[in-house]
């Protein structure tokens, strides 16, 4: 619901909005400019009668004199040949130069306000303010949604390229759109004539004006009491009878001539004083820094409106779709689906179209669209996978704050469903999680909780029948999983370590097979590795499976291979394909980013740490540290003359001073020690490094990440710092199987 | 090109309460190049004998907030902005021409009344650019002016 809020005007005004926030923003410059080029300013005691008097004699024929917010001075003339504007010099009076608005600002302006368009262009552009103040609103909320709380809005931004840069733009220019959208409003709800400006005020004439002979405009008491610095217009009298109309940031009124007394002042009202403060906001006339602040802020509405519809495309374009998906409202059948690829959405289409093809009325959507009230449902299906060390899967990251502001259960049957593998201590940790929620929250069970391993179509087709009999018929959950698309890669190197202390362990280096590429191939610039960083994950699909199994990569696809670390588990389907192949064999592989586990941006040191395979990705890290930048790694393994992982490239890279220092802990020797001993001798040389902005990146089992966030809370306690707080600002990353 | 003739407006009918002849009037107001931000605001309006304020032919211009910087308009019409009700339209831009049709009763003409044209730039001084006298003879006159106005004239 409110993410649509946030796409529809988004989607619909883009254009718009990015039309008049670029004309906006050019504009915000002309305050800036305006100021930079204004005469000195006057005497802070000269009067707008020694001003007056001093034009009159300089330009004849003058008729008004206008002071801009910037301070310069304008006087219109007319005379035989004649109208034009000059700009003066306030403190001699004399003529700086003709006045010549640029045509391009004139152009820029009218833009800005009716799209060159008149009156339909002017409510268009009231309608593109109203359409970014529903933006403004809406983005907040759902990046406060996205962050868990408004507290933490500041927070690291998560997820692809395009959605951090959405996140980091919105998170700069959000306050200064909002203000100018919420100003802009005003000043068209002005134009139209919805709100008063005041401006119609004006002054009654005066019927009794004192007759005589005109005394000298220096000698006015009503002029001379009025600093040029207050003064907005005075227009000249026409003829001797005539009066001057003087106009100030205060309020307006007549000056006669024979005396030179102030007649019928009329204070401004506060409708025009809210009107000129608004306009002035609005616009930074006089106000040039704040002018620029909203044009820059201004600039980054298009690049909102782009990485926006580009973040909308990608999200639909990957949206599984379902035939026959009933509303949340109308259907009587929920199922929400937690999944990070593809897969548990592949599972959840099985049930959806087994159901329907039953009668049911399903509804299915993502855990994340969990609703308050579901007015027709009679039960509801939940399945999730687990992401990384047992967390919420990226459809499912939200749902358990959902959960927890929904104020009545819906009162119908839910069957819950995991998916996970055996092989990890944590199975389908997520899973049980939502089933600990749900019974926190006294949901009814339609079945007591299960979890599918390793994507099994034969425990899902067992789980459907026991569906099938809580529901009183038959189901059939036949499920044939999609393999996922992959590309073959050919195994061109083996390193192994390890043997000798029983954790046998392979460096495999995979490249594109040496096949001339096909004219398309080259022309569509695919041929040659698929395009990973270092830390992604691949993704190798065993002969004869379609489950993948991933492992994180110590290489980029610009290294010209792939490599990972793999360990041989025992009875371990993948790990022991993998261990079997020889130079020169074929693998199917892909690669699933994995873009939160990289080096933060910026030359600030990196601690890395890693036990075991743990130093693949890390490895990969500092093959890539080019340029240098501090990196700190912690090595854990069992015995220096058996798995000392990368030893021989270490050493080169510290040579070539990619990697900083090295430090290493060894289980099986004499000095037995595991890496988080080292981080505890190093605690507070360590801990100095996190204070000055340090990034720590952990890579490894979970028995050994735990260790090692324990001993840096150790060392960080002094400090007041702790690895959760860290990890919440983004400086604190794992990768943990 | 766009310029030369964009406004053309039909007022309404010009009578004094009794019944007489009505006549068509048509009203030409070509503007300078004055190169303003928007258009310029233009009144056209009838003065009486002894350049009594009679009624507003045309007002030229949407915001009646403007309407007061007309200044000799508006001391004349008493700061009555209501009374140019259904007789509005579009500002007039740099260079371009205003028509106003309208139909005049017999009896003004020749009779001492006479037609004002005001008009303003945005942030710029009011002008009373012309003042001609409504008679047969002066139908056809071109008027030149140095102010916003640079040809004007009536045809009946």
């Amino acid at each position: 619901m409110l993410r649509s809020l946030h796409q529809l005007p988004g989607l619909l005004a883009a254009v718009l909005i990015a039309a008049i926030a670029i004309s906006g923003a050019m504009l915000s410059v002309v305050p800036a400019y305006d100021s930079l080029t204004a005469p000195a300013a006057p005497a802070a005691q000269m009067s707008v009668a020694t001003l007056a008097a001093n034009v009159a004699q300089a330009v004849p024929g003058v008729s008004q004199l206008t002071r801009n917010p910037s301070g310069s001075i304008i006087a219109d003339y007319s005379n035989n040949s004649g109208m034009g504007s000059d700009r003066i010099d306030p403190n001699t009076g004399k003529v700086l130069g003709p006045y010549n608005p640029s045509p391009v600002y004139r152009w820029l302006y009218a833009f800005h306000r009716s799209l060159l368009m008149g009156t339909a262009g002017r409510l268009a552009s009231a309608l593109t303010a109203l359409a970014l103040i529903t933006l403004c609103i809406s983005g907040a909320v759902l990046l406060a949604r996205r962050m868990g709380g408004w507290q933490r809005i500041l927070g690291r931004a998560r997820g692809s390229v395009f959605q951090r840069l959405h996140i980091t733009l919105a998170r700069f220019a959000l306050v200064g759109l909002l203000f100018s959208a919420m100003t802009g409003i005003y000043i068209s709800l002005t134009n139209f004539d919805l709100i008063p400006n005041g401006l119609a005020q004006t002054a009654p004439f005066p019927n009794n004006v004192p007759a005589g002979h005109p005394m000298p405009i220096t000698a006015m008491p009503a002029l001379r009491g009025i600093k040029v610095s207050q003064l907005r217009t005075l227009t000249y009298p026409t003829d001797p009878s005539d009066v001057f109309t003087v106009s100030t940031g205060t309020g307006q009124g007549y000056v006669d001539q024979a005396q030179g007394q102030m007649l019928n002042w009329t204070p401004d009202d506060a409708a025009r004083r809210i009107y000129e403060a608004i306009y002035m906001l609005h616009t930074g006339e006089g106000f040039w820094s704040l002018g620029l602040l909203l044009g820059l802020a201004a600039l980054c509405a298009p690049f909102l409106s782009i990485t926006g519809a580009l973040v909308w495309w990608r999200r639909r374009r990957s949206r599984p779709r379902f035939r026959h998906n009933h509303t949340s409202h109308s259907a009587d059948t929920i199922i929400l689906v937690g999944s990070e690829g593809n897969a548990t959405w592949g599972f959840a289409r099985t049930l959806h179209d087994a159901l329907t093809e039953q009668g049911y009325r399903c509804h299915t959507g993502s855990m994340n669209t969990l609703a308050r009230r579901y007015p027709h449902a009679e039960r509801m299906f939940i399945m999730t996978s687990t992401h990384g060390n047992g967390d919420a899967p990226s459809s499912a990251r939200s749902f358990l704050s959902r959960l927890e502001r929904m104020r009545h259960s819906p009162g119908v049957p839910v069957a819950l469903l995991g998916f996970g593998d055996r092989q990890f201590p944590q199975f389908a940790k997520f899973g049980h999680d939502v089933a600990e929620a749900l019974d926190a929250r006294r949901w009814h069970a339609m079945l007591p909780y299960e979890a599918i391993d390793r994507q099994s179509p034969q425990e899902f087709a067992r789980w459907g029948r026991a569906v099938g009999e809580a529901l009183g018929h038959g189901l059939e959950l036949n499920h044939q999983p999609v393999r996922p698309a992959s590309t073959a890669l050919q195994l061109v190197e083996r390193i192994d370590y390890g043997h000798e202390v029983q954790a046998p362990t392979a460096i495999l280096r995979f490249a594109v097979p040496e096949v001339p590429a096909t004219l398309l191939q080259r022309l569509s610039g695919r041929a040659g590795l698929p395009r990973a960083s270092a830390g992604d994950l691949l993704g190798i699909l065993p002969p004869d499976s379609v489950v993948p199994r991933f492992y994180s990569l110590a290489s980029s696809s610009r290294d010209g291979f792939l490599e990972i670390c793999v360990r041989k588990h025992p009875g371990g389907e993948c790990s022991g394909f993998l261990h079997s192949l020889m130079p020169g064999e074929m693998v199917e592989a892909f690669v699933k980013p994995n873009p939160d586990f990289r080096p933060a941006r910026g030359r600030r040191p990196v601690i890395m740490i890693g036990a075991g395979t743990g130093i693949g990705p890390l490895a990969g890290f500092i093959r890539n540290n080019a340029r240098g930048r501090a990196i700190h790694l912690y090595f854990g393994g069992r015995d220096p003359r058996s798995d000392f992982l990368y030893a021989p490239e270490l050493d080169r890279w510290l040579g070539e001073r990619r990697l900083t220092s090295l430090t290493t802990a060894f289980s099986r020797i004499q000095d037995r020690a595991y890496v988080q001993d080292r981080i505890m001798e190093d605690a507070h040389h360590l801990s100095r490094m996190i204070q000055k902005g340090a990034q720590i990146m952990v890579c490894g089992g979970a028995e050994m990440a735990a260790g090692v966030m324990e001993a840096l809370d150790a060392a960080l306690a002094p400090m007041g710092l702790s690895a959760v707080a860290l990890k919440a600002e983004g400086r604190y990353v794992e990768d943990v199987y | 090109m766009k310029n030369t003739v964009l406004a053309a407006v039909i007022a309404a009918a010009l009578t004094l309460p009794y019944r007489a002849e009505a006549r068509a009037l048509t009203i030409v107001t070509k503007l300078n190049r004055f190169g303003g931000w928007s258009g310029a605001y233009v009144v056209l309006y009838l003065l009486g004998p002894g350049n009594k304020y009679e009624k507003t032919i045309w007002m030229a211009g949407r915001h009646h907030w403007i309407y007061h910087e007309l200044s000799a308009w508006d001391r004349a019409n008493h700061g009555n902005w209501r009374g140019v009700d259904g007789v509005t339209g579009a500002s007039v831009g740099s260079g371009q021409t205003l028509t106003v049709h309208t139909h005049i009763s017999d009896a003004l003409i020749n009779a001492g009344y006479s037609i004002a044209v005001d008009s303003k730039a945005y942030g710029r001084p009011a002008r009373e650019d012309v003042r001609i006298p409504l008679t047969t003879k002066n139908s056809g006159r071109l008027v030149h002016t140095h102010g916003y106005v640079r040809e004007f004239y009536y045809r009946m």
